[in-house]
């Protein structure tokens, strides 16, 4: 092992460390509140050593990790959106009984899988990555035992994300056989050199796909995710909505962006599927839903949807680069604006699960107008009105796919985003024009949490050049 | 060469027999043994292939470890005999005809390939050892490794948060 | 901070100021306005600042190399559109009128809205205050002004407002300014229905902010043809690229014979005659005047409507692109036409008005009309000079205005008489109760006639005029000294009505000063109306010309990449100019001077059926009316509502609802119900005995989701197999 080696997976190594050491300290403290301090102080030392990566741009452990400016682009996603679920989950937990220090621990080592994530450029890393950031998940979601809705939540995810774990590695295996490597660079070489066996190399790399799509919440692959969203503690589910899905397109992109994009002529078409279906049936539900929760639930594998429209275009090599950072920054848009929504979410929901139904959203507005602003705001974003970081987002997007001539595939993204709004601004119009008597939580995290992505939504949209210009820098490093 | 083939195609014979079994048997601890006998088959492949390490470890580890572990869980549980099946009446046919499919295609994917078959190669002496391995582990693979290391405890410790009696219940 | 970071931060503390006020503070009235007020004090400051590097870093350098930074914005395509400031000689001296007159009018709202008056006895949001009863030391009953109801509400506007000016002046581009100009539409528009209970404020404010929206509307296609011709939107780009220029110039744009910058030209014109009210759009400033008088100072008279002026100013390289010798383009003609045409129609309708506030809105969009017309002539630096003078001289009337309204509203508490408190014909011999709002009027109004010499109005009137004169452009010439002979008259017969003579209503006699928060924005303002015009007195100007370098050509001139020269004296403008603006006031004075109480206009008899008509505006509300609101209400409610809306839009959308809803149903009836209702059924009715084992799970529906995929995969794999790959 060199320096390099440990440079390159130095955040990493912190975070992991820093996992087992409050895991230790749990047990001895027996201090949530410590554990929580502990944590954020852990999350932002990493988020520190991970900025300092930027344009290091460093391979170590043989070309199985690439630290490039996307990986520290997502990696700071990652660290941000942990901080931000911590601050969630703080009064969260304690309200509702399953305040545990394992929460935490577990915390951290699904964001290091995440950012195991998006350095792999191995496939047997990416599969170990995967493993990492799921495993913490499962039980996270099934954190509010014995409520039976977290325990099928867990149960279910882990059954899927199992099931989904085997198509990855069956695609790793059949990309082995045809290329006799895993390592991205070495598969990329032996594309160049003809040493692959395409239509093996194809298949392995739809499984990848299929099993990626999992992750993300692709239709068809999505049934999952409004059970898991719906019955994981609300705070997790903000957290896996961006972790999982953030890291899921990292090595989708990573691995096709940048080791596949040959194999564009067969996989295009898929993705352009998958991406049109994402996109018509996760809004469409969407609107049948009267569970906050359960419409989040869909709204996500929508947004899933948008991404992946990103990702139709990677073949070709002038957009790629553009199409990737439309995704980055969307992927960022749809943190803060996710995290914002949920917040609400949570300062309106109570014990046993009462306070999800959207009827229970009436005269918020009225009675708590801020925290109604702060949603209205979301919903906005969501639906990608201006002035919200969603619109500069899906503006990006759109423009990246119409640039790589898929002009069919925008028309149909800007039309599900019609449909969108019907259930978005249904949310508002119930806050403000139904009466009601809410009841909300007012809790000094949540309600920094929900202002300062309220804030970010709105400032972030209006200022987003340099947020975008950080995210075009953060190219990938082909091989 | 044809005791080679001989000893394959035998064992394949075995492996594919007692997969089904695995599959059809209605007890679970049948089923076990049967998954036992099929570990078993496979780590001699691993030894045909010149594998004395993988052989070694498949045998201890899934077949001697694991199973063990399944044995134990079955009796303690007292599901030896598995209840009449709940699933959906056309889940059955559907699940055939699915893996007919997939087989025919595996098979297709298999025989029509585009890259040149390259020949067999010799393998370097000690190919497969445990010593040969300890170095690809430890340097080639050190992440992974280490990694799955980091796995395995994450596996752990949610085992025991899902299974660690509620104190929460009682502070409460 | 450099002064590059200084100019970006201009315009944010107003806007700070709306925000704080409107989410936080709104309940405080102390607070929100000392918000306010700070806010604008410091973005006074900075632009004092400002102002002092521009005129220290001098005129010609300032002119080559302005202070300017720009961000990349939005990217397209291949590049980046960019937005960003800029302080050049001409966004310097429009930084110094908006800063001043802003920072007073912050000022003077806070003793208008009766800030440290006790609460209204009726008062209620939505409407202006109406007194309030206090009982003395004595026990006897006074009715007082009452503080306005929605006093915080009003500053927050106000700062809003104020940050779309500043952001629209130190714009470097088309977009922000767009961007500003906007945003005082906005604010304009909820400023003007500020009581937006009165029935007529409603209307007000939406036959302004309709009425400029028409403006607005071909501004917008004006930029959008701009930018699809020179791919930018930043002004030095576009006036200092001679090249382009030329190519604008000389490229036929295929409408009306127009060359692409004519075209352009105009379409940007006709956004400026909405917002600063010219001819045929200028019906919605009269009606404006149903918002506050701070509001009517700032937005109608010293700022907004003078953005429109502004933004012709900045466009004008553009508009003059392809004159030569004299010649004037299209958009040229089309200004000095209307220009010259609105100066006269609205001084005339001024002459017939009794509303104190509406004259001077007559007078505003005449006084527009004069910069307008000037540009059109190509007298760029007389425009923006009568831009300044015009800025200080119209807010110092209008907020004079506000304190005699402020004055007969006490007279009027005072001896309780039902009269209206704007008339003047209610008014008079004011001079003596409200001296200091009587001396600052006198001088806005005599800056407005042109009183010679002592006045900055004279100064930039008579430029205009001597360079329409020099230039040969004698219908203009005719055009606007005509004009300014009845701007002498109507001012001095407003000064004469309100404040000369005896008082006419008992409410008058008893009218009072007002208090100091509003009479010293009065004085600062006076002190501009008379001292601005000293700047720009001509070199070749007899006696005292060249006693004081005629600054401002200096300066402002060198914002134009080809500096024009001044024009050469000629005794005949001057001498008209005198002429007309004394004789105007003479004749306003003797006219009026003694007006009985309760008398007619003593013009109203000889001019007969002319005056009716004057006084109606020349029927344009009622022609516009019958000609657009009629036609367009029939439309909407038979045309669009029943046939298109009714029948086939909502028959659409109740089509594509029912398919969508029924999409909703089908597939919550295949996803939803049996896996999640089924469960939430479960556990609703026997929570023990599912929550016991994890049956839930084993019931099939993971292994269906599972199923599903597994189809998907199988059948993508076939994709692949029979259809890719198959030679």
């Amino acid at each position: 092992m060199t320096t390099t080696d440990l440079l390159s997976v130095f955040p990493l190594l912190i975070l992991i460390l820093w996992a087992c050491l409050v895991l230790l300290l749990d047990v001895f403290l027996k201090r949530e509140r410590l554990t929580t301090i502990l944590t954020a102080i852990g999350l932002v030392v990493t988020l520190g050593f991970s900025i300092s990566q930027n344009n290091l741009n460093l391979t170590g452990f043989n070309n199985m990790v690439v630290v490039d400016n996307f990986a520290v682009y997502l990696n700071i996603i990652f660290l941000g959106s942990g901080l931000l679920a911590i601050s969630l989950a703080h009064d969260y937990l304690k309200r509702m009984g399953i305040n545990r220090g394992e929460f935490y621990v577990l915390l951290m080592f699904s964001i290091s899988g995440m950012m195991l994530m998006a350095i792999a450029a191995d496939l047997i890393v990416f599969f170990l990555a995967l493993e990492l950031l799921s495993i913490p998940l499962y039980v996270l979601a099934a954190f509010a035992r014995p409520r039976v809705e977290s325990e099928e939540a867990g149960m279910k995810y882990f059954l899927l994300g199992a099931f989904s774990g085997g198509f990855v590695v069956y695609g790793i295996a059949l990309v082995f056989g045809a290329t006799a490597t895993t390592n991205l660079s070495g598969i990329a070489a032996r594309i160049a050199e003809h040493q692959a066996d395409i239509p093996l190399l194809t298949i392995g790399a739809a499984l990848i796909l299929v099993g990626f799509s999992f992750k993300v919440a692709v239709v068809p692959f999505q049934m999952w995710t409004p059970d898991v969203y719906h019955g994981a503690p609300s705070a997790v589910t903000a957290f896996m909505a961006i972790g999982a899905k953030a890291a899921g397109f990292a090595a989708l992109m990573r691995i096709f962006v940048a080791a596949l994009p040959t194999l564009s002529e067969q996989i295009t078409p898929i993705i352009w599927v998958l991406a049109a279906l994402t996109m018509i049936v996760g809004n469409i539900v969407a609107v049948a839903q009267s569970n906050i929760k359960r419409m989040l639930a869909y709204s996500s594998i929508a947004h899933a949807g948008y991404i992946l429209m990103a990702l139709v275009s990677y073949g070709q090599s002038s957009v790629a680069s553009v199409s990737v950072s439309a995704a980055l920054f969307y992927l960022l848009s749809y943190a803060v604006t996710n995290f914002g929504a949920w917040a609400v979410v949570i300062a309106v929901e109570k014990a046993e699960g009462k306070g999800l139904a959207l009827d229970d959203y009436a005269g918020i507005g009225r009675k708590y107008p801020a925290l109604a602003a702060a949603m209205a705001i979301f919903m906005l974003s969501f639906t990608g009105v201006p002035p919200t970081l969603g619109f500069v987002g899906k503006f990006y997007l759109f423009r990246a796919v119409i640039d790589g001539g898929y002009i069919g595939l925008a028309v149909i993204g800007v039309l599900t985003s019609l449909i969108s709004a019907f259930y978005y601004l249904r949310v508002v119009v119930i806050m403000y024009m139904r009466d009601g008597e809410p009841e909300v939580r007012s809790e000094p995290w949540l309600n920094l949490t929900t202002a300062f992505t309220a804030i970010a939504t709105i400032v972030l949209s209006i200022f987003s050049a340099p947020i975008l210009q950080w995210a075009s820098q953060a190219i990938l490093s082909t091989f | 060469m044809t005791t080679e083939l001989i000893l394959f195609f035998s064992l394949a014979l075995i492996a594919i027999i007692t997969g089904l079994g695995l599959l059809i048997s209605k007890n679970a601890i049948y089923a076990a043994l049967y998954l036992v006998l099929n570990f078993f088959t496979i780590a001699i492949f691993y030894l045909l292939l010149g594998g004395a390490f993988i052989a070694m470890a498949q045998v201890s580890v899934y077949a001697g470890a694991i199973m063990v572990l399944f044995l134990f869980v079955i009796m303690i549980l007292g599901a030896e005999k598995l209840g009449k099946s709940n699933t959906v009446a056309w889940q059955r046919p559907v699940a055939i005809i699915l893996s007919i499919i997939l087989l025919i295609e595996a098979g297709y994917v298999l025989f029509w390939r585009t890259a040149p078959v390259q020949a067999a190669q010799t393998l370097p002496d000690g190919f497969g050892g445990p010593a040969s391995i300890g170095n690809v582990l430890l340097n080639n693979y050190l992440l992974p490794f280490e990694i799955t290391s980091v796995l395995l405890l994450v596996a752990m410790i949610g085992a025991i948060v899902l299974t660690h009696k509620q104190k929460t219940d009682k502070e409460v | 901070m450099g002064i590059k970071t200084l100019i970006w931060l201009l315009p944010l503390p107003p806007l700070l100021a709306f925000f704080i006020i409107v989410l936080f503070t709104n309940r405080k009235k102390a607070l929100s306005h000392t918000i306010s007020v700070g806010a604008a004090f410091l973005s006074w400051l900075g632009s004092m600042v400002v102002f002092f590097f521009a005129v220290q870093k001098g005129a010609h350098q300032l002119g080559e190399h302005p202070f300017a930074s720009s961000i990349n914005w939005l990217p397209l395509a291949d590049k980046w559109l960019k937005i960003g400031v800029m302080v050049d000689p001409l966004t310097a001296v429009g930084l110094f009128f908006v800063a001043w007159t802003v920072f007073m009018i912050f000022i003077y709202s806070i003793g208008y809205q009766n800030y440290g008056q006790p609460k209204g006895d009726h008062d209620q949001k939505g409407l202006p205050p109406h007194g309030a009863t206090v009982i003395d030391e004595q026990g006897h009953k006074h009715k007082v002004p009452s503080i306005e109801p929605m006093y915080s509400r009003f500053f927050a506007f106000i700062g809003l407002f104020a940050f779309g000016m500043y952001t629209l002046i130190i714009s470097d581009n088309m977009l922000t300014l767009f961007v500003g100009w906007e945003i005082m539409g906005l604010c304009s528009y909820l400023l003007i229905g500020f009581w937006y209970a009165k029935p007529s404020a409603r209307a007000a404010m939406i036959k302004a902010f309709i009425t400029t929206r028409v403006g607005d509307v071909f501004m917008l296609l004006g930029i959008g043809a701009l930018y699809a011709f020179t791919k930018t939107l930043n002004f030095r780009e576009i006036f200092f690229n001679e090249e382009l220029l030329h190519k604008m110039a000389t490229t036929p744009s295929g409408f009306f014979g127009l060359s692409v910058a004519g075209l352009i030209g105009i379409l940007l014109f006709i956004g400026t005659v909405g917002k600063s009210a010219q001819f045929p759009l200028h019906v919605w400033l009269p009606d404006a005047m149903e918002g506050p008088t701070p509001v009517s100072a700032m937005i109608h008279a010293a700022t907004m409507v003078s953005a429109g002026v502004y933004m012709v100013i900045r466009m004008f390289p553009l508009l003059s692109a392809g004159a030569q010798h004299g010649e004037l383009t299209s958009p040229m003609m089309a200004m000095a036409f209307i220009g010259a045409f609105t100066a006269l129609f609205a001084a005339s309708i001024a002459l017939a008005q009794n509303d104190i506030k509406r004259v001077l809105a007559f007078s505003t969009i005449s006084q527009l009309g004069y910069m307008i017309a000037a540009l059109g002539i190509g007298a760029y630096v007389a425009a923006i000079f009568h831009l300044l003078t015009h800025a200080f001289f119209k807010a110092l009337l209008f907020l004079g205005s506000g304190s005699v309204i402020h004055g007969m509203e006490h007279g009027i508490y005072h001896v309780d008489e039902d009269i209206d408190p704007q008339n003047m014909f209610n008014m008079g011999g004011l001079r003596k109760k409200m001296p200091i709002t009587f001396w600052t009027f006198l001088a806005g109004g005599l800056a407005l006639s042109g009183f010679p010499i002592i006045t900055a109005g004279f100064w930039s009137k008579d430029e205009i005029l001597a360079d329409a004169f020099s230039n040969g452009h004698w219908m203009v010439f005719g055009t606007l000294a005509f004009a300014a002979l009845l701007t002498a008259f109507y001012t001095m017969r407003q000064i004469t009505l309100t404040f000369l003579g005896k008082p006419k209503t008992r409410a008058a006699g008893h009218a009072q000063e007002t208090h100091w928060t509003m009479t010293l924005p009065l004085v600062v303002l006076a002190i501009f109306a008379i001292g601005f015009g000293w700047v720009g007195i001509p070199e070749q100007f007899p006696l005292i010309g060249g006693l004081i370098p005629n600054w401002l050509h200096d300066f402002v001139i060198t914002t134009l990449p080809h500096h024009l020269g001044e024009v050469g004296f000629n005794w005949a403008p001057l001498l008209t100019s005198l002429v007309v603006a004394l004789g105007g006031l003479f004749l306003g004075w003797y006219v009026y001077k003694d007006v009985p109480a309760g008398a007619e206009d003593p013009l109203k008899k000889p001019m007969g059926f002319v005056y009716k008509v004057l006084q109606n505006k020349y029927y344009f509300d009622e022609l516009y009316d019958i000609i657009f609101i009629k036609p367009a209400i029939w439309f909407s409610e038979t045309v669009s509502y029943l046939w298109m809306d009714r029948k086939i839009i909502d028959g659409i959308l109740h089509f594509i609802a029912r398919i969508a809803f029924q999409l909703g149903t089908i597939f919550r009836d295949w996803f939803d119900v049996p896996v999640v209702n089924g469960f939430g059924d479960f556990v609703g009715e026997s929570t023990k005995k599912i929550g016991k084992s994890l049956r839930v799970v084993q019931t099939g529906r993971v292994q269906q989701y599972m199923l599903i995929a597994l189809v998907i995969t199988v059948a993508t794999l076939f994709y692949y197999l029979f259809s890719v790959f198959t030679p």
